[in-house]
């Protein structure tokens, strides 16, 4: 019986699939079905029979069988759905409606109708027909009713439940059509079948379904319930659902975790949901999301332990469970603070009330990662920021005992600090503070260790992680540290001229206020009072040769002082015995004792340097570009000769030149004049002399501007403001820039006793390559650049240098690079040789390789902008060489 | 009356002395020159603020401890060396002849400034008006001193004030009391002038080591027109203002001394004292326009006084060790100051 009307459906089935089948065909189809199932009482076609089919289906409790076997069920669903409701439905009652549609699937097997109606929801169709969308809401209404307004979903559950040993096909694809109903759904559809409250019925229905008949065993978790719950689980979570799921958990358990006192013993239900998710990632997800619906409801530490607990279990004892709680989440992931506080005192600490119990192979695995110097080196900041949280955290949980009792966790500690006090970075340095100072305070509560004098306890204790993303880029950093410096020396770069005191006021000198009977105006006196303490005024010295002297006395501190506060006004009035002088004071400075307590004899001496550089710069950069290397000065005099070298670059380029305070005609000279072809002019002694230039002339750079018109221009340049731009500077760095560069280039990579630059000194070897990038930085556009920059590429380009494993030397490498394609113009590039044409193709290659791969962000930033520039130069290249230059010239 | 506040700071100081400057002297407005104890004589462009020639005047051992400039001797300077030499130099405009053009051997060795003879440019003080158009030329003319580069020093025997002809490289006269050689001590200021009188010949004003001062006339070498003894201590500096009719005298000890000379009744007159405290005036000097005067201290102090009200107007805190020379230039704009810290400040104060 059942098998020919198997096929009697079938055949049915297949004239209904054809769309345009006229409705007579229809009503004899149905006639048929009915005739089939229902015996063969004749009864006219009308399409109120229609109505009468599911009538009869009730009365006929056979028919209603037949019609639910899965065979058959699929088949009269997709006749209902896609057949009756677009073409009919309209001329339906109310009750003859629910009571063909409603009543049919509310009494299939729920997974079945899942099947059957999910797809009708039909997102591949396009949704304008009228067709589809009749369909669409009656799927959706259908599927509200078997799934929202009653347990559908929980039924599919018991349904899998009672199966025994479904097959896992089966189990997925239900699963998987479950948690697609909110993506499928138009956007039209009722809210109830939308995400949030969609997904909080399903996860209530399948949580009241885990609680049914859980009997604690995890035997249970291998049958077709648990299968499926755990694998509808994992596809709301890897779907994006987790959030919601881990809300319906949270809510769920704070009742429950009210009314406990202690750890459960026994496995919760809900931790055998937990369980029976199998896929790592999507377990991952709904963890990450608990604990931030925790942290968002402000649950107590402890009822935070309990949740976890009740969900997780001890997280010990389950390998994802673990490998989510003590690597992912402490080493691979950032948690705002309270988080991370919630996950050490679940996995580490495993502390709730009075009650704790330290993981110390977890604490020690902590601490060991930290230490890791490629750890050091490549984690991005807030990263290792978040780690040091949770190592300090941890350490500070701990005892004196419990930590000497970790094997190698001392060692671990001491390793990561002393690493990270290498670190060119001060918040890595911060780190290590932090961490010294909690393990201080644990060893002993009276004696903390602060390891730099500015810092406070209260703010190393600061476990947040700060916000590194609005970190400057490497380019800002020589000012960053320097700025107070900078600044003043720009200020300083002019002479100083008369002082305003001196000046006096004619007119108030001329008012004869007093009944004077004399004509001649009274002078006005200054204050007249003369302090014995003056006498004793300790005496500064007068002469530069004096200043050096000073500055060698290493046990007259006052003399030291006294010769820094005098010697850069010295050097800028540029006496002329500078020239040589100059050397021997570089070197005095070098080398000149500071005292630490005092910043301000850093900053002097800072532009003492810098004024000599600027006035004497061949003698001065050649004493100190030896300096550099040399094996008596230590890491911060180097770092301070390079930050000098930088410093002055800049000023030479930049600054205002050291102008005479008063132009006079200078002195006539005798002029040796060699013979020109023996010319009687030339038998005499030849006399030349400076003069002054006359009123109202002005020296405006080499050329000469020629009409009316430019002059205006520059008048009109100056009244609104742009005047820097007409006034024109010598860059007084170019000559010089090879006495500042090449020493340096020359020899970093020399092997040295005390000094290995390429290796734990790399921070010397970043500040060297910033330099040289200041210095191609004050060449821009000068005949000079071209050459120098090949040198510098030429750095640049061996390996153990753009290769370093220092994300602060690769970012050094960049900031280079850009200041040699920024100091190049169109017009050099356009007739450069190959090694250099070369070089900047590399530069692009590399800096593409940077910006794709490095594992810093910083670098990673700083190579796209590097890439940019690049384009630019070769934009603006190409444009001058036109259509007619060669292609090969600059690869774009 | 009110202050002008905190008193100024040097325009500029000059630095190239490598010991104590013992002198310095302006030429005119634009040149300056100073010497110092290394026997080095240096000549500075003061708009521009740098050396532009230097010798080295005397031996190191003796050092420079005068210059003589005056506007009588025109581009000849003379230098005083403590090795018993004074020399006089042709200054060109960028240079020193290299080579003295005269070296006159005085053979005196102590610490007494020169002084070159300068000229009042005060009117003459005539009984009868007789010349109304009288004027400094025609004074100098009638005397028959135009040619003559005249030079007061101290001599070999240091008590006795000899003038020379630096030109010709001789002694013109010696001045010392006929019966007293000893009694008033050691010469240690002079200043030589022709006073503003109708047959002025040169006078000397001369200070002695027991506070003295004597008004000597060339006519009559073996006695002083007058002496007074305003000081207690050696006598330091003496400077007469430009129009030879008073000046003022600084010693060693507490007091600056101003004084007019009254040369119809061959006397001092008008003294007055100001105590400043502190003793030691190394040198004085007063401005052309006489309106200020200077005095170098030895408390490292450049003092400023109201030369027509006599009265102190600044106290000039620069130097880190004494003061051992004033000097106002012919302009009236700049002071420049000497200094054992080897520094050479130069003021601007009260403009003209």
């Amino acid at each position: 019986m059942s098998s020919s009307l198997l096929a009697l459906a079938r055949a049915i089935g297949d004239l209904l699939a054809g769309r345009d089948c006229a409705v007579d065909d229809v009503v004899a189809a149905l006639g048929v079905l009915r005739s089939v199932v229902f015996g063969d009482r004749q009864e006219s076609s009308k399409i109120g029979d229609i109505a009468q089919l599911a009538d009869l289906c009730k009365q006929r409790g056979q028919g209603e069988n037949v019609l639910h076997e899965p065979e058959c069920f699929g088949i009269v669903a997709k006749f209902l759905l896609y057949k009756v409701a677009p073409d009919w439905i309209a001329c339906l009652t109310e009750s003859e409606r629910s009571s063909l549609f409603d009543d049919f699937f509310l009494a299939g097997r729920p997974s079945e109708v899942l099947m059957a109606l999910v797809p009708a929801l039909g997102t591949e169709h396009s949704l304008e027909s009228e067709f589809d969308n009749v369909l669409c809401i009656q799927a959706e209404r259908l599927l509200i009713k078997c799934f929202v307004e009653n347990p559908g979903v929980r039924n599919i559950a018991e349904e899998f439940a009672e199966a025994g040993q479904p097959s896992l096909q089966c189990i997925t694809q239900v699963a998987q059509l479950v948690s697609s109903v909110p993506d499928r759904v138009r956007p039209k559809a009722p809210a109830s079948l939308h995400s949030p409250s969609f997904l909080s019925s399903v996860v209530s229905q399948i949580l009241s379904a885990a609680k049914e008949g859980w009997d604690g065993s995890t035997d249970s978790l291998a049958k077709g319930k648990f299968l499926f719950i755990g694998e509808l689980f994992n596809k709301l979570c890897r779907r994006g659902h987790a959030d919601v799921v881990a809300a319906k958990f949270v809510s769920e358990l704070s009742h429950f975790v009210q009314t406990l006192k202690t750890v459960p013993k026994e496995i919760t239900c809900w931790q055998g949901v937990v369980l029976s998710m199998k896929d790592f990632y999507a377990l991952e997800r709904m963890a990450e999301a608990v604990l931030y619906r925790l942290n968002d409801c402000y649950v107590t530490e402890q009822d935070a332990y309990f949740t976890l607990h009740s969900l997780f279990g001890d997280p010990l004892s389950h390998a994802s469970v673990r490998n989510i709680f003590t690597d992912r989440f402490l080493l691979w992931k950032v948690f705002p603070l309270r988080i991370l506080n919630c996950i050490l005192s679940f996995s580490v600490l495993c502390k709730h009330g009075e009650e704790k119990n330290i993981q110390k192979d977890i604490a020690r695995s902590l601490a060991e990662s930290w230490a890791e110097k490629n750890y050091i080196q490549s984690a991005s900041n807030d990263r290792q920021a978040y780690v040091t949280a949770a190592l300090g955290i941890s350490i500070k949980a701990m005892t004196k005992e419990e930590i000497s009792g970790t094997d190698s966790l001392l060692k671990f500690i001491l390793d990561g600090v002393s690493r990270r006090l290498d670190s060119p970075f001060p918040p890595i340095r911060r780190m290590a503070k932090q961490i010294a100072l909690v393990y201080s305070i644990v060893i002993n509560p009276d004696n903390p260790l602060l390891l730099d004098d500015e810092d406070n306890i209260e703010d190393l204790q600061n476990w947040d992680v700060p916000d590194y993303s609005g970190k400057k880029a490497l380019a800002d950093a020589p000012e960053a540290g320097n700025d107070g410096i900078a600044r003043q020396v720009k200020a300083k770069t002019t002479v100083e001229v008369d002082d305003p005191d001196a000046v006096v006021d004619l007119a108030n000198l001329g008012g004869n206020e007093e009944s004077d009977s004399e004509s001649e105006a009274s002078l006005k006196p200054y204050d007249m009072s003369d302090d014995e303490a003056d006498l004793d005024k300790a005496k500064f010295p007068s002469q530069l040769s004096s200043c050096a002297a000073s500055l060698r006395k290493g046990d007259d501190p006052d003399a030291i002082e006294r010769a820094l506060d005098v010697c850069e006004n010295f050097v800028r009035l540029m006496p002329d015995e500078l020239e040589n002088s100059a050397a021997d004071l570089v070197q005095a400075l070098v080398y000149v004792r500071c005292s630490a307590a005092d910043d301000t004899v850093e900053v002097r001496r800072h532009r003492a340097l810098v004024a000599l550089l600027v006035c004497a710069p061949l003698t001065s950069a050649g004493v100190l570009t030896k300096e550099l290397y040399s094996v008596h000065v230590d890491m911060s005099q180097r770092l301070m000769i390079l930050d000098v070298l930088a410093d002055a670059a800049q000023e030479l380029a930049n600054g205002a030149e050291p102008k005479e305070v008063t132009r006079a005609a200078g002195p006539w000279k005798e002029v040796s004049r060699p013979l020109s072809g023996g010319s009687l002019l030339s038998w005499g002694p030849t006399y030349e002399r400076e003069l002054p230039p006359r009123p109202g002339q002005e020296e405006l750079g080499k050329s000469r501007r020629w009409g009316k018109r430019s002059l205006e221009l520059q008048v009109e340049r100056l009244k609104t403001g742009g005047g820097e731009s007409c006034s024109y500077k010598r860059n007084r760095f170019a000559p010089v820039a090879t006495a500042f560069m090449l020493p340096i280039m020359r020899d970093y990579d020399k092997k040295r006793s005390g000094l290995d630059i390429m290796g734990t000194d790399f921070i010397i070897l970043a500040r060297l390559i910033m330099m040289l990038g200041v210095c191609m930085q004050c060449l821009s556009l000068q005949p000079d650049a071209p050459a120098l920059g090949a040198g510098l590429i030429e750095v640049l380009r061996s390996r153990p240098i753009f290769k370093h494993p220092e994300p602060y030397v690769r970012r050094a490498v960049l900031f280079a690079a850009s200041r040699v394609l920024v100091a190049l113009s169109p017009s050099h590039v356009a007739a450069l040789d190959a090694s250099l044409t070369e070089g900047l193709e590399w530069i692009r290659e590399w800096s593409l390789e940077v910006a794709s791969h490095d594992p810093d962000p910083d670098c990673a930033k700083m190579a796209v902008a590097c890439l940019h520039i690049h384009s630019e130069v070769a934009f603006q290249t190409s444009r001058l060489l036109g259509p007619s230059g060669p292609p090969s010239m600059f690869p774009l | 009356m009110s202050s002008l506040g905190r008193p100024p700071d040097p325009i500029a100081v000059l630095r190239a002395h490598r010991s104590c400057v013992n002198a310095v002297a302006f030429h005119g407005a634009k040149l300056l020159l100073s010497g110092d104890t290394n026997g080095e004589l240096r000549i500075w462009d003061v708009s521009r603020r740098r050396t532009i020639a230097s010798c080295q005047a005397h031996s190191p051992k003796a050092g420079v401890i005068g210059i003589g400039t005056s506007g009588l001797m025109e581009n000849k300077v003379l230098s005083q060396g403590r090795d018993g030499t004074v020399k006089c130099w042709q200054l060109g405009e960028a240079s020193l002849s290299r080579e003295p053009l005269v070296t006159i051997r005085t053979n005196a060795y102590h610490f007494c400034k020169l002084s070159p003879l300068r000229v009042s440019t005060a009117p003459v003080i005539t009984e009868v008006a007789l010349e109304e158009n009288d004027n400094v030329e025609h004074n100098l003319i009638a005397r028959n001193l135009s040619g003559k580069s005249l030079v007061a020093i101290a001599g070999e025997e240091p008590s006795i004030a000899e003038i020379w002809d630096v030109d010709a490289g001789v002694r013109v006269e010696r001045l010392h009391h006929h019966h007293d050689t000893k009694g008033s001590g050691m010469c240690m200021a002079l200043e030589l002038f022709v006073p503003p009188e109708l047959d002025g010949t040169p006078n000397a004003l001369v200070g002695y080591e027991d506070g003295s001062m004597a008004l000597w006339d060339m006519r009559n070498c073996r006695s002083p027109r007058t002496t007074a003894r305003f000081h207690t201590e050696p006598v330091l500096s003496l400077a007469l203002d430009d129009w030879c009719r008073g000046g003022m005298s600084g010693a060693a000890d507490e007091k600056t001394v101003f004084f007019n000379i009254d040369y119809k009744q061959n006397a001092f007159a008008s003294i007055l004292e100001v105590n400043h405290g502190r003793p030691g005036i190394g040198d004085v000097a007063v401005r052309p326009d006489c309106k200020i005067a200077a005095t170098a201290g030895w408390d490292n102090r450049v003092r400023i006084y109201d030369y027509q009200r006599r009265r102190a107007l600044a106290i000039l805190k620069y130097h880190s060790s004494s003061v051992t020379g004033v000097a106002f230039s012919s302009d009236n704009a700049l002071l420049a100051s000497s200094s054992q810290d080897s520094c050479i400040a130069l003021w601007s104060l009260y403009p003209p």
